[in-house]
C-alpha cells in the first residue's frame, strides 16, 4: 500500500513547477560550490605539500652551524588540506595552516586566509556542504509544507482517507516521496558528482582512504533529510491553512541557520572570555622570568641546573664536564618552557574548549547546526582536527629541539658554543608527516551533535506518527 | 479616513499578539546585541588600558635597571640577549611600544572587523613580519559564527519580523473572507491596505530606533557628539526598513496566497542575505586572487638565507655608504650578532616587498570590484555603511595598518643609528624613546558612497511602492 503511494505522490511531485526551478537554483549553486570547492583543494593542498617539502629541504640545506642556531632557524609545518575539503570548506579560512618550528616559543598556527578577505566574506562561503546543510532542507520545505494542508484545501483529503490506506500509511508515503524525490532527483546525483570530483582531485589512493568518512557523511545527511521531510509534513498536518505551515517550517529553518549560530558565539564569548593576546604573551614572559608554582625564577633556574650538571658528573667546574653544559642548559631551559607553555597554552584551549561546549549546547535548539558540526569534523575542517595538529605539530618541534640540545650536549663537550654540526645532524630530524585522525575520532567528538539529529529525527517520527493518528478532514 | 483605520489595525494587531511578539523579539535582540558590544567594547578599552601600563611598566623598569648599573660603574652580568643597555635587546624586549586604534564612539553598531583584525600592534626590532603576524586571541568558531550584533539585527532580523508582520496582508483578507468587504466599501482597497503598511512601518521603525537610541544611551555613548553618526544610522535604517515593506507591498499586490507570498518573501531574504553575497565572492575573489601567504614566507626564508651568506662582504659596502653609522672611536665587529639581524632584517624586507606590495594591489582590486557590484544586494551595501558608521570597516582597518607600518620605521629608526654605531642604550636613552598615537582619519560619514547607498534604498523603495500601488487595484475576489 505505502509503495503505492509512494509512486503517486512521487509523480506529482516531480510533475510540480516549484520541484523544477528549486531544483535548478540548488544544481546551478552547487555546480559553482563543487567547481570552486575543487580549485581549493587543487590549489591549496599543492601548496601546503610544495610548501612542506620547501621548508624540510631548507632545513636540510643550512650550512654548518651550532647546533641551536639551527634550531632557531627551524622548520615550518604546514597542515594538509583533506580531500574532503573540496565538499566541506569548514573552518579552515579561520583557522592557521602554518606553525613555525623555532626554538624557545612555542608559536600560534598562523596565516588565516580569512584576514585576506574583505568584509564580504564573513557572510558565508559557498561550499557543497553549504548547500546540503542550509539550501536542500529549504527544497525539502518546499516540497512537503502542504503535502497535506494542499489535500485539505481543494477537498481530495476526504477522498485519501476513505480509501484503504489508512491516514499513518498516507503521511509516511508522502514522507517517503519527499525522501525519493530529492534523493533520486538531487542529493543522489549532487553525492555522486562530489565522489567523482574527489576521485579527480585526490587520486584513487587518497579517495580510498577518504572513503569512510564521505560514506559516513552520506548516511548523516540522509538521517538529516529524513527529519527535514518528517518535519514538514507533521506541521503541514497538524496546521490547517499552507500558508501558515510555510511560515512556521521558514522561521524554523530562519532560527536554526541563522540566529542560533550567533547566539552561541556570542554566550560562549560571555560566558568563557579568553584572555586578551597582550595578556597571554605578558604572561608567558612573567612565567618564564619568575617560574610557576613557585618554581625557581629564570636566574636561579640556571645556577640549579649548573649544580644538578656538576653533581650528575661529579665535578667541580664546567670546564671539566664531559659534555657541553651549554647543550645540558639549553634543554634544562625548553623543559621548563615547555612546562609553561603547557601551563599557558593548555589554559587557553581548555577556555576554547569550554566556549565549544557552551556552543555545542545550544547548537541542540538547531539541527542545521549539528549537521553543519558534523559535516566539517567528518570533512576533517574543523577545530578538533586543527587542535589535533597543533599537539602533533608541538610534538615535533620538541622532538627537533631535543635532537639538536642532546647532540650539543653530547659532542660540543670541548668547542661548546663554538661547535659547529652539519647535515648529518639535520638529516635526523625527519620531515613533519601528519596522518589525519580516523573515523572513531570524529564520530567521538561528535557525540553531541549526532545525539542533537538522532534526538530531531525521532522527535519528527512521533510528531509524524500523532498527526496521523490525529488527521483531520476539515 | 487614515486615522480610522489605524485604529482598527491597532486593534487588531493587538489582539493576535504578533505587535507585541515582534516588538518584544526585536526589544530582546536589540538588548543582547548591545548587550554582546557593549561588554566586547569594554574589553578592548580594557586591553588598551593594560597595554599603557605595560608599555610604561617595562621601560620605566629597565630604564631603572640602567640607571643602577650605570651608579654602580658595572656592566651588564647576565645572558648578552637580556642586556638592557644593548640597544637591539631593548628594541626587541625592553623598550617596546604599541601603536593602538580606540574603539570610535559608535563601535557597538558593529562589529565589523574588530574580531578578526588587530586594534594594535607591538613595535620591536623584529622583522615588519611580525606585524602582520599580530592577531588577537579569539576562538575560531566564534569567528566562524559571526557576532550577534547590531548590524545582525538590523541586516538579517528585522526583515524576518518585517516579513512576519505584513506576508499576508492582502492575501489573510482573501482567505478569511473579508476581502470583499474592503473592496466593496467606499475606501479603495489600496488606501487601506497602504495605511496599513505605513502604521506598521512607523511601529517596527520607530520601535527600533527609540530601543536603539536607549541603548546607545545605556552603553555611555554621547548622542550630541555623534550625533552625525547616529543620524545616517536612523536614516540607513528608515531606509532598509522601507525597502523591506514596499517589497512585501509589492508582493502582497500580485494578490496570490500566504503561501506564495511567504515564499517569495524569504526567497528574496535568503538570495540578497546568503546567495548572492557569497556568490559574489566566488566572483570577486576569482578576479583577483590573493597571492598566497605561504609564498611569502618561502620568500622570506629564502632572502634570509641569501643574506646571511653574504655576510661580512655586504656589511662592510653597507657602512662604506653610510659613513654616519661608523662607531665612533672603535672599529666595527663585523660579527656583532646585532648588526648582523638588523642588516638581515632590513635586507629580507626590501627583498620581499615587491610580493607584499601585490597583497596591497590586489585587496584594493577586490574593494573596487565589490563597491561596483555591491548594488546586486542591500545587504552588503547597508554592512559598509554600518561598519563605516562604527568605524570597523576594511578601510578603517587597512589605513590603520598602513600607519602602524609608517610609525613602525620612525621605532626602529630610532633605535637603527645606535646599534650600527655600536653605542650603549643610557638610561637618559629610555626617556627619549618616542611615542607614538594612532589618529584615526576623520571619515565623514556622509560620503558620495553612503549617500548612494541611501539614493539606492530610496529609489528601490520608491519602484516596488509603484509597481504595489498599480497592480492593487487589479486585485481579483478569487486567488489567481
Amino acid at each position: 500500500m505505502i509503495s503505492h503511494i509512494v509512486t503517486k505522490e512521487a509523480a506529482e511531485l516531480t510533475g510540480e513547477s516549484r520541484f523544477r526551478w528549486a531544483t535548478a537554483v540548488l544544481y546551478a549553486l552547487f555546480a559553482v560550490a563543487l567547481f570552486t570547492g575543487y580549485l581549493y583543494y587543487n590549489q591549496t593542498n599543492t601548496e601546503h605539500q610544495i610548501a612542506q617539502r620547501t621548508s624540510y629541504q631548507q632545513w636540510l640545506n643550512q650550512d654548518p652551524k651550532s647546533p641551536h642556531a639551527a634550531a632557531h632557524y627551524g622548520l615550518y609545518a604546514y597542515k594538509p588540506v583533506p580531500l574532503m575539503a573540496v565538499l566541506d570548506k569548514g573552518m579552515d579560512d579561520y583557522l592557521g595552516s602554518a606553525v613555525w618550528l623555532e626554538a624557545h616559543n612555542q608559536n600560534d598556527v598562523k596565516l588565516r586566509t580569512i584576514q585576506d578577505s574583505a568584509t564580504l566574506s564573513r557572510f558565508g562561503a559557498l561550499t557543497v556542504g553549504f548547500v546540503l546543510q542550509f539550501l536542500v532542507p529549504l527544497l525539502l520545505i518546499l516540497l512537503s509544507f502542504d503535502a497535506v494542508s494542499k489535500e485539505r484545501e481543494s477537498g481530495t483529503l476526504r477522498m485519501l482517507l476513505s480509501t484503504n490506506a489508512s491516514a499513518g500509511q498516507l503521511l509516511a508515503g508522502k514522507w517517503l516521496a519527499v525522501l525519493r524525490v530529492v534523493g533520486l532527483y538531487v542529493v543522489g546525483p549532487m553525492l555522486l558528482l562530489s565522489a567523482g570530483a574527489m576521485l579527480v582531485a585526490g587520486g584513487s589512493t587518497a579517495f580510498a582512504d577518504a572513503l569512510p568518512n564521505l560514506l559516513g557523511w552520506a548516511v548523516f545527511y540522509g538521517l538529516y533529510y529524513a527529519f527535514w521531510a518528517g518535519l514538514g509534513i507533521a506541521v503541514s498536518a497538524v496546521v490547517q491553512q499552507s500558508g501558515l505551515a510555510l511560515v512556521g517550517l521558514l522561521g524554523f529553518w530562519a532560527f536554526g541557520a541563522f540566529l542560533v549560530p550567533r547566539l552561541c558565539g556570542s554566550v560562549a564569548r560571555l560566558s568563557a572570555p579568553t584572555p586578551s593576546a597582550l595578556a597571554f604573551t605578558e604572561q608567558v614572559i612573567s612565567d618564564k622570568e619568575t617560574g610557576i608554582n613557585g618554581g625557581p625564577s629564570a636566574q636561579e633556574y640556571v645556577k640549579l641546573v649548573e649544580k644538578q650538571t656538576l653533581a650528575k658528573y661529579g665535578v667541580d667546574s664546567l670546564s671539566a664536564l664531559p659534555v657541553s653544559f651549554a647543550g645540558v642548559a639549553l634543554q634544562a631551559n625548553e623543559d621548563r618552557d615547555w612546562t609553561i607553555y603547557d601551563k599557558n597554552y593548555g589554559g587557553l584551549f581548555r577556555q576554547f574548549q569550554r566556549q565549544e561546549r557552551v556552543m555545542e549546547w545550544l547548537s541542540m535548539l538547531s539541527p542545521a547546526l549539528a549537521m553543519r558540526n558534523l559535516s566539517r569534523a567528518l570533512a576533517g575542517t574543523d577545530m578538533d582536527k586543527h587542535l589535533d595538529f597543533t599537539d602533533k605539530a608541538e610534538a615535533h618541534r620538541r622532538v627537533i629541539q631535543k635532537a639538536m640540545n642532546t647532540d650539543q650536549t653530547l659532542n660540543g663537550a670541548k668547542l661548546n658554543q663554538g661547535y659547529k654540526a652539519g647535515v648529518a645532524l639535520w638529516q635526523q630530524v625527519n620531515q613533519f608527516q601528519y596522518r589525519q585522525p580516523g573515523l572513531g575520532f570524529v564520530l567521538g567528538n561528535q557525540r553531541i551533535s549526532i545525539v542533537t539529529l538522532l534526538v530531531w529525527l525521532a522527535m519528527s517520527g512521533l510528531l509524524l506518527r500523532r498527526a496521523g493518528r490525529n488527521l483531520r478532514i476539515g | 479616513m487614515f486615522s480610522h483605520i489605524i485604529r482598527y489595525d491597532w486593534l487588531l494587531l493587538r489582539a493576535n499578539r504578533t505587535l507585541v511578539a515582534s516588538v518584544g523579539l526585536l526589544a530582546v535582540f536589540v538588548a543582547f546585541a548591545l548587550l554582546t558590544g557593549h561588554s566586547r567594547i569594554r574589553f578592548q578599552q580594557q586591553t588598551i588600558a593594560d597595554i599603557g601600563r605595560v608599555e610604561t611598566g617595562s621601560i620605566a623598569k629597565n630604564r631603572a635597571l640602567v640607571a643602577e648599573l650605570e651608579r654602580t660603574g658595572k656592566p651588564f652580568a647576565g645572558n648578552s640577549h637580556r642586556d638592557p643597555t644593548a640597544p637591539y635587546t631593548v628594541a626587541s624586549s625592553r623598550g617596546n611600544r604599541y601603536l593602538v586604534k580606540q574603539p570610535e564612539p559608535l563601535a557597538v553598531v558593529s562589529v565589523g572587523q574588530s574580531d578578526l583584525q588587530p586594534y594594535y600592534y607591538k613595535f620591536a626590532f623584529a622583522k615588519k613580519q611580525a606585524l602582520y603576524h599580530g592577531e588577537e586571541i579569539e576562538n575560531a568558531s566564534i569567528l566562524y559564527n559571526g557576532s550577534f550584533d547590531l548590524s545582525f539585527v538590523l541586516i538579517y532580523l528585522l526583515p524576518l519580523l518585517i516579513i512576519a508582520l505584513t506576508y499576508n496582508l492582502v492575501s489573510a483578507e482573501r482567505e478569511q473572507g473579508t476581502l470583499f468587504m474592503l473592496m466593496s466599501s467606499t475606501t479603495s482597497l489600496r488606501q487601506v491596505i497602504v495605511s496599513k503598511y505605513v502604521f506598521r512601518f512607523a511601529l517596527l521603525t520607530g520601535a527600533f530606533l527609540v530601543l536603539t537610541t536607549l541603548g546607545l544611551l545605556l552603553t555611555g555613548v554621547s548622542i550630541t557628539n555623534n550625533a552625525g553618526g547616529i543620524l545616517f544610522l536612523f536614516l540607513l535604517t528608515a531606509g532598509y526598513s522601507a525597502f523591506w515593506f514596499a517589497l512585501s507591498f509589492w508582493v502582497n499586490s500580485v494578490g496570490r496566497n500566504t503561501g506564495f507570498n511567504a515564499a517569495v518573501l524569504v526567497g528574496v531574504w535568503l538570495v540578497l542575505g546568503l546567495v548572492l553575497p557569497t556568490v559574489l565572492n566566488v566572483a570577486v575573489t576569482a578576479a583577483h586572487p590573493m597571492p598566497s601567504r605561504i609564498d611569502l614566507i618561502a620568500e622570506t626564508r629564502e632572502a634570509s638565507d641569501n643574506v646571511k651568506r653574504e655576510g661580512e662582504k655586504k656589511m662592510s659596502a653597507y657602512y662604506g655608504d653610510h659613513p654616519e653609522l661608523l662607531p665612533k672611536g672603535k672599529p666595527v665587529n663585523y660579527k656583532d650578532f646585532a648588526i648582523g639581524s638588523v642588516r638581515a632584517t632590513l635586507a629580507v624586507e626590501a627583498a620581499i616587498r615587491p610580493l607584499e606590495d601585490q597583497f596591497e594591489v590586489q585587496s584594493r582590486n577586490q574593494q573596487t570590484l565589490i563597491s561596483t557590484y555591491r548594488f546586486l544586494s542591500p545587504m552588503v551595501f547597508v554592512q559598509q555603511s554600518l561598519n563605516d558608521i562604527a568605524g570597523t570597516g576594511d578601510e578603517q582597518f587597512r589605513a590603520f595598518q598602513t600607519d602602524a607600518t609608517r610609525q613602525h620605521n620612525t621605532y626602529r629608526g630610532f633605535f637603527a643609528g645606535k646599534i650600527f654605531r655600536q653605542e650603549s642604550f643610557t638610561a637618559a636613552d629610555y626617556g627619549k624613546i618616542p611615542a607614538f598615537r594612532y589618529v584615526a582619519p576623520v571619515a565623514p560619514l556622509f560620503t558620495p558612497a553612503n549617500l548612494v547607498n541611501l539614493i539606492c534604498l530610496l529609489a528601490l523603495t520608491s519602484l516596488f511602492v509603484g509597481f504595489g500601488l498599480s497592480r492593487m487595484p487589479k486585485i481579483r475576489l478569487s486567488a489567481a
